[in-house]
C-alpha cells in the first residue's frame, strides 16, 4: 500500500473518531485488518426517514491509489433504497465514482452516504425494483424501507410491522428462508400469493 | 462433383481447404468493396426496373493517420476558435461538451461566454466559495511549495503529478480536474506537470482518442491493431473500407457492412444466430444427396445451380427443387413460405423455428458460397495464367472474367445480408422486398453459372449478365436502404 494512502487513512481515521458526528454517534469508523486497507463504517439512519433509528454497517476498501481514486464502499447491512442494491449493497453515488476528488475524506464519504439515505435519486437507480416502487407506490416503498430497517438494522418498529412480520412468517412456514421471503414480498408489494409463486416458479 | 463442365477439377481442393470461419458474419477474408470496382459508369440497359440515379452506397470518407487526424480536428475547430476568440484547445473541449453542435455552441457563447466557460468547467464557478490558502497540501499534508490553480485551490506538485498520472494511465486525458473541484486542467498545465516524455506522448494519444470516440464524424478503424482513423462527411450506416488494413465495416455500428439490414436489426440477427448456432449446424453440411438418383453430391463452387454428375438432373442446392423452375422469371426459392399444413393455433413455436431456419440456412449458405467463390477466383486466376502462357490473349483480354468474379462476390455479399433483413420484415413491404431479392438471387446464380462455365469465348454473354446483376443489386439497395424509407412509408400507408 502506497505510503500516502496509509498516511491519509490514518489521518482520516482520526478525523472521524474526533468529529462532532462521531460524538453524537451519527458515524463510526473501525479497522477490519491491521493494514488499513479494509475498514468498517457505520452510519445512523437520518431522522424523518424510514431509516430513523437504524444502524447501517458499511464495508470500505481502500485502493492503493487512494486518495487519487475513491474508496470502494458498499452496504453490509440489508437496505431497501432506490440507489442501493437490495441484493449486493452496491451504492450508486457520484462521489464514489467520477465525482470523487482527492481532497475528499472518509468522513465526507460517510456523511454523503448518510445524506443519500435522506434524499433518494430514483432517476439514477441502483435497484430498479425499489426505484419503481418508490415512484409508483411511495407509501408501499416507505412501509417496505421502514420494515427492512427494523428487520435488518435495528430500526424502530412501526404500527404495521406486526402485520408484515406475520406475512414473512407465513412464507417461512412453507420452508422459505426469511431473507428470501422478505425480498420476494417486498418485490411484489407484499402480495403473498405472487411472492410465493415467484419463489416456486 | 457438381458441375459437369467446370474450369478445372475442383473436387480435390474443395475438402482440403475447408475454411472453418464460423463466426456467423464471415467475410474477414475477402473484400468485395475493394477500390477499382466502380459501378458509377454502369450501362443503363432497359431492364424494366427503376433505374437508380444515385448509388445508395456511395460514401465519402478519408483514412487518416494519428497526426493527420489531429490536424484535421484542429482545422475543424479553427473556424470556431477564430470566431469566438477562444484558444483552439478550449474550443475543442467546448465542442466535445456540445456534442459537436457548432451552431449551438457559437450562438450560446456569443450570448453569454461566461456561462459556457463555466458549464464546461474551463473557468471556476462564479458561485464557488472563496478559498483560504492553506499552508500545507490538503492531499498529503506536507508543508511545501504549492501549485495554485485558477480556482485558487492549491496542492503540492507531487500530488498533482500523481493525480494526473493516475488519470492518464486509466485512459482519461480529456477530463482531468482539480483535486478539489471540477475545474478542468488544460493541456498546457498538464504537460508542465509531467516530466516523463513517454507519459506526455500517452496523454496526447488519449486526448485524441477521447475526442474521436465522441465525435460523430470520426471513428477508429475496427480492424485488429489497425489504428487508422476514418473521417466521414456525414454519419450514416454506409460502407467504409479501411485503406490501411482493408477491413470493410459499417460506419455506424463498426460491424461488417450489412446493407440492406439496418444496424440494430443486424445486431439482433447476429445475436440470434449465435444463440441458435448449435441447432443449425446440420444445415451447413457441404454435401447433399441428389434428389433424383440419391448419389451424394459435394458442393464445390458458390453456385446454387447443381448438376448431378450421375443422372444429370439440374436442381437447386437450397430447396432441392428442379432448377428449371428457378430459371424463369418466378424464381421463388428465396421466399419463405408458411407451411400450409401447420394450423394457426398451437404450433407457433414450431412455426417460428421454421421461419428462422429458412432465413438462417440461406444466410449460412451464402457465407459458404462466398468462401467457395474465393476458391473459384483463385482457380480462374490460374486458368487465365495458363491461357496466357499458351499465348491465348493477355491479362487485359481476361480482365473481364476477374471483374465478373469480383462483382459476383460483391453481390453475394449483399445477398447474404438480405436474409438477415427479410427475417424481420412483415406485410406488403416484405412481399415487395422478396420479389427484388428473388430477382437478385436469380441473376447472381446466372452469373455464377456463366463464370464457372466460361472458357474464353463468352465475353459478351458475361458482360451482359454482369450489367444485369449489377443493376438488380443497386435497385434492391436503392429501394430498401435509408433512401428507400420514404417509399416504404408510401407502401405501408397506401395498404392500410
Ligand atoms: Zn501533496
Ligand atoms: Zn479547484
Ligand atoms: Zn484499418
Ligand atoms: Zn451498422
Amino acid at each position: 500500500m502506497a505510503s500516502l494512502a496509509i498516511q491519509r487513512v490514518k489521518r482520516e481515521f482520526k478525523e472521524v473518531v474526533t468529529s462532532s458526528e462521531a460524538e453524537n454517534s451519527q458515524i463510526k469508523l473501525e479497522m477490519v485488518a491491521e493494514n488499513l486497507k479494509h475498514l468498517q463504517g457505520e452510519i445512523k439512519g437520518p431522522p424523518d426517514t424510514p431509516f430513523e433509528g437504524a444502524t447501517f454497517i458499511l464495508d470500505i476498501l481502500i485502493p492503493d491509489s487512494y486518495p487519487f481514486n475513491p474508496p470502494k464502499v458498499k452496504f453490509a447491512t440489508k437496505i431497501w433504497h432506490p440507489n442501493i442494491s437490495s441484493a449486493t449493497g452496491a451504492i450508486c453515488l457520484d462521489i464514489l465514482k467520477d465525482q470523487w476528488a482527492a481532497a475528499m475524506t472518509l468522513r465526507t464519504v460517510l456523511l454523503s452516504i448518510q445524506a443519500l439515505l435522506a434524499s433518494a435519486e430514483p432517476d439514477d437507480p441502483q435497484d430498479a425494483v425499489v426505484a419503481k416502487q418508490y415512484k409508483e407506490t411511495p407509501e408501499i416503498y416507505h412501509m417496505t424501507a421502514k420494515f427492512w430497517a427494523e428487520f435488518f438494522a435495528g430500526g424502530n418498529p412501526s404500527s404495521y410491522s406486526a402485520d408484515l412480520r406475520q406475512k414473512v412468517k407465513s412464507l417461512c412456514d412453507m420452508g422459505i428462508q426469511s431473507l428470501d421471503a422478505v425480498r420476494a414480498l417486498s418485490h411484489y408489494n407484499w402480495d403473498a400469493t405472487t411472492a410465493v409463486e415467484s419463489i416456486f416458479s | 462433383m457438381s458441375q459437369d463442365d467446370g474450369i478445372e477439377d475442383t473436387t480435390s481442393n474443395a475438402s482440403d481447404d475447408d475454411d472453418d470461419d464460423d463466426d456467423g458474419d464471415g467475410g474477414d477474408d475477402y473484400d468485395p468493396y475493394a477500390p477499382g470496382l466502380s459501378e458509377g459508369e454502369m450501362d443503363s440497359q432497359d431492364l424494366g426496373d427503376i433505374s437508380p440515379t444515385t448509388d445508395p452506397e456511395s460514401y465519402n470518407y478519408k483514412c487518416l493517420s494519428f497526426s493527420d487526424a489531429k490536424k484535421s480536428l484542429e482545422s475543424d475547430a479553427k473556424i470556431t476558435s477564430d470566431k469566438l476568440k477562444v484558444s483552439l484547445e478550449n474550443v475543442q473541449f467546448m465542442l466535445h461538451f456540445y456534442f459537436y453542435d457548432v451552431d449551438k455552441l457559437e450562438k450560446v457563447y456569443l450570448e453569454d461566454s461566461n456561462k459556457v466557460l463555466e458549464e464546461t468547467n474551463l473557468i471556476p464557478k462564479s458561485n464557488a466559495k472563496t478559498v483560504v490558502m492553506p499552508d500545507y497540501c490538503p492531499i498529503c499534508y506536507d508543508q511545501c511549495d504549492l501549485v495554485v490553480f485558477n480556482c485558487k485551490h492549491s496542492f503540492c506538485l507531487s500530488c498533482v503529478s500523481t493525480h494526473i498520472e493516475i488519470h492518464i494511465s486509466s485512459g482519461n486525458a480529456l477530463k482531468i480536474e482539480c483535486l478539489q473541484c471540477s475545474l478542468l486542467l488544460n493541456r498546457h498545465f498538464v504537460v508542465s506537470c509531467i516530466k516523463d516524455v513517454q507519459l506526455i506522448d500517452k496523454y496526447d494519444k488519449f486526448l485524441l482518442k477521447n475526442l474521436i470516440e465522441t465525435h460523430p464524424l470520426y471513428c477508429w478503424c475496427p480492424g485488429p491493431d489497425c489504428g487508422c482513423i476514418v473521417k466521414v462527411d456525414f454519419s450514416a450506416s454506409k460502407p467504409v473500407t479501411c485503406q490501411m488494413c482493408s477491413t470493410l465495416f459499417c460506419y455506424i455500428c463498426k460491424h461488417n457492412y450489412h446493407a440492406p439490414s439496418p444496424c440494430t436489426q443486424f445486431k439482433n440477427w447476429l445475436k440470434k444466430c449465435q444463440d441458435d448456432s448449435e441447432t443449425m449446424n446440420y444445415i451447413c453440411a457441404n454435401t447433399k444427396d441428389c434428389p433424383q438418383c440419391k448419389v451424394s453430391i459435394e458442393k464445390s463452387g458458390g453456385c446454387n445451380h447443381m448438376c448431378c454428375r450421375n443422372c444429370h438432373w439440374d436442381f437447386c442446392w437450397m430447396c432441392l427443387g428442379s432448377w428449371k423452375a428457378h430459371a424463369t422469371e418466378y424464381y421463388e426459392c428465396s421466399k419463405y413460405k408458411t407451411d400450409p399444413s401447420i394450423g394457426d393455433g398451437g404450433n407457433s413455436a414450431r412455426e417460428s423455428l421454421n421461419k428462422y431456419l429458412h432465413y438462417y440456412s440461406r444466410w449460412k449458405n451464402h457465407i459458404q458460397s462466398l468462401e467457395l467463390e474465393e476458391q473459384t477466383r483463385s482457380q480462374i486466376n490460374e486458368h487465365i495464367q495458363g491461357q496466357i502462357k499458351l499465348g491465348n490473349g493477355t491479362w487485359i483480354d481476361w480482365q473481364y472474367l476477374l471483374d465478373a468474379v469480383d462483382l459476383l462476390l460483391k453481390c453475394r455479399y449483399t445477398l447474404k445480408f438480405t436474409y438477415a433483413y427479410a427475417y424481420y420484415l412483415e406485410g406488403p413491404w416484405k412481399e415487395m422486398f422478396e420479389y427484388h431479392q428473388a430477382q437478385l438471387e436469380r441473376e447472381i446464380e446466372n452469373l455464377s453459372w456463366k463464370i464457372e462455365h466460361s472458357k474464353q469465348t463468352d465475353t459478351v454473354g458475361i458482360v451482359k449478365q454482369m450489367n444485369i446483376t449489377k443493376q438488380k443489386r443497386l435497385t434492391l439497395l436503392h429501394q430498401f436502404t435509408s433512401e428507400g424509407e420514404t417509399t416504404q412509408l408510401k407502401v405501408t400507408s397506401s395498404e392500410s
